[in-house]
């Protein structure tokens, strides 16, 4: 009996050739989670598919489910991110932001948060000026909604109020030591300074004052700081390792 | 005892895991490359065999566009002979040098990159043959470089990186970039939006 042809709205993050003209592809949905897709003779230049098939299309796949790979019968390109692909730099940020989703993402199991969240950065750095920002909230709300937030008010050690000063920041730990706790690195991890002013920008993260962060001049300086900060904090509480790091900031 | 893969002999074990690394082969057809292979005469496996250490002991890289040549010939290639010199067109890997040529619409010569820049893959731009092709146009008198690269994600991310590293570091040398747009036998309705925008932005007057 034939299958039943069912539908899945998503974005492919990866694509490979396979066979002559075939390619096998990867989607994350906002239902399923991450998906595997077959679409056969996608790579003939008379294919209906062909265009549509690329990483960082948000599309709506029809299919019917295979016992490996779903085999795709038609696809519809609902947003192709045609900002994002006309510059270099957004690319790459793109790549970054797929992967780590791909990472986060589980065969089977949708994950509206983080799907949801994907799409709005996506949409975000292509049409907003400051794409770190954007990028590093969506950082931020990942690690807050896998069970990582980042203390950024109090030490994370004693659990005291931070004072106004600088203060060193562990990856390791997922926040903030006070003065008397440095020694308390127990994590044995390495300890980032961190100024006052990229405190605020922590903070005003996690109180979601994104307004506010938007509206502020900050030096490119410390936002790569930050996102750096981020990005160790993925590393090193989530044990994400992605390669698209390499090619960033 | 029950009989698994393990219970085969070494020789055959060892020839199923070569199949299998091959791009597309899985477990499956790796066996069934393998029993063919075994079912073939002495010679034709001895020329399989022959050809595959050739391959490699023999063939390296051109020195001027990086195409594959016999290890004798390494300074120029069939590739490169008798080419205009002022025009190199960037590819992707040898068998879109291959497809170009054999259509014979580019008369100059070829740089071949071995690969596309893919963050993903973890390939950057390093691991290109990028720093062979400003070390050639530095040395040439090459007028127009044109970026053949395929218009996926990663073709287009290699051809924009190129943009950007020859605008800086060459000012005399034109850059040009394949048509992008409708391939001919295509449906207007089945389109991608990425294909459709190439078109309209590279719309044409029509001449009578």
């Amino acid at each position: 009996m034939k299958q039943k042809q069912i539908s899945s709205i998503g974005l492919i993050t990866r694509c490979t050739n396979y066979k002559e003209s075939d390619r096998i592809f990867t989607l994350i949905s906002e239902e399923e989670g991450l998906m595997k897709f077959i679409a056969r003779g996608a790579k003939k230049p008379k294919s209906k598919l062909s265009g549509h098939i690329e990483p960082l299309n948000y599309i709506n796949v029809f299919y019917r489910k295979g016992a490996g790979l779903n085999a795709v019968s038609q696809v519809e390109s609902l947003n192709s991110f045609l900002d994002i692909k006309k510059n270099y730099d957004l690319i790459l940020e793109a790549q970054y932001l797929m992967e780590l989703a791909e990472n986060l993402s589980v065969e089977g199991e949708g994950n509206t948060f983080l799907f949801k969240g994907l799409i709005s950065t996506l949409s975000n750095i292509a049409s907003e000026t400051n794409k770190d920002i954007q990028v590093m909230i969506f950082e931020f709300e990942i690690l807050r909604q896998q069970g990582f937030g980042i203390q950024v008010f109090d030490c994370i050690n004693c659990n005291k109020s931070l004072s106004k000063s600088d203060h060193f920041f562990s990856s390791f730990m997922g926040g903030f030591l006070c003065d008397a706790c440095l020694p308390a690195n127990l994590s044995g991890g390495e300890l980032n300074k961190v100024s006052i002013s990229n405190q605020l920008l922590f903070r005003n993260i996690a109180r979601k004052n994104y307004t506010s962060i938007l509206k502020t001049s900050i030096p490119e300086v410390d936002i790569l700081s930050v996102r750096k900060l981020l990005q160790k904090s993925i590393r090193d509480l989530m044990g994400v390792q992605l390669k698209t790091v390499n090619f960033q900031l | 005892m029950t009989f698994n893969r393990s219970s085969l002999p070494q020789e055959v074990q060892k020839l199923i895991l070569a199949f299998s690394t091959l791009p597309g082969i899985g477990p499956k057809t790796a066996q069934r490359l393998s029993y063919f292979v075994m079912s073939q005469n002495k010679d034709e496996v001895m020329n399989l065999s022959v050809a595959l250490r050739d391959v490699k002991e023999n063939l390296d890289f051109c020195k001027t566009c990086c195409f594959i040549t016999s290890e004798n010939n390494l300074d120029s290639c069939k590739l490169c002979d008798e080419k205009d010199p002022t025009q190199i067109c960037v590819v992707e890997n040898v068998i879109d040098a291959i497809t170009i040529e054999m259509s014979g619409v580019h008369k100059g010569g070829f740089h071949i990159l071995h690969g596309v820049i893919s963050p993903m893959s973890g390939i950057g731009p390093d691991q290109l043959k990028i720093a062979h092709l400003i070390t050639r146009l530095h040395k040439g008198n090459t007028e127009e470089l044109i970026i053949a690269t395929n218009p996926t994600l990663e073709g287009e991310a290699t051809a924009m990186y190129l943009n950007k590293l020859i605008e800086e570091n060459f000012t005399n040398i034109k850059l040009t970039r394949l048509a992008r747009g409708l391939a001919a036998g295509t449906d207007l309705e089945y389109s991608d939006f990425s294909t459709l925008s190439n078109a309209f932005e590279n719309r044409m007057s029509i001449d009578t």
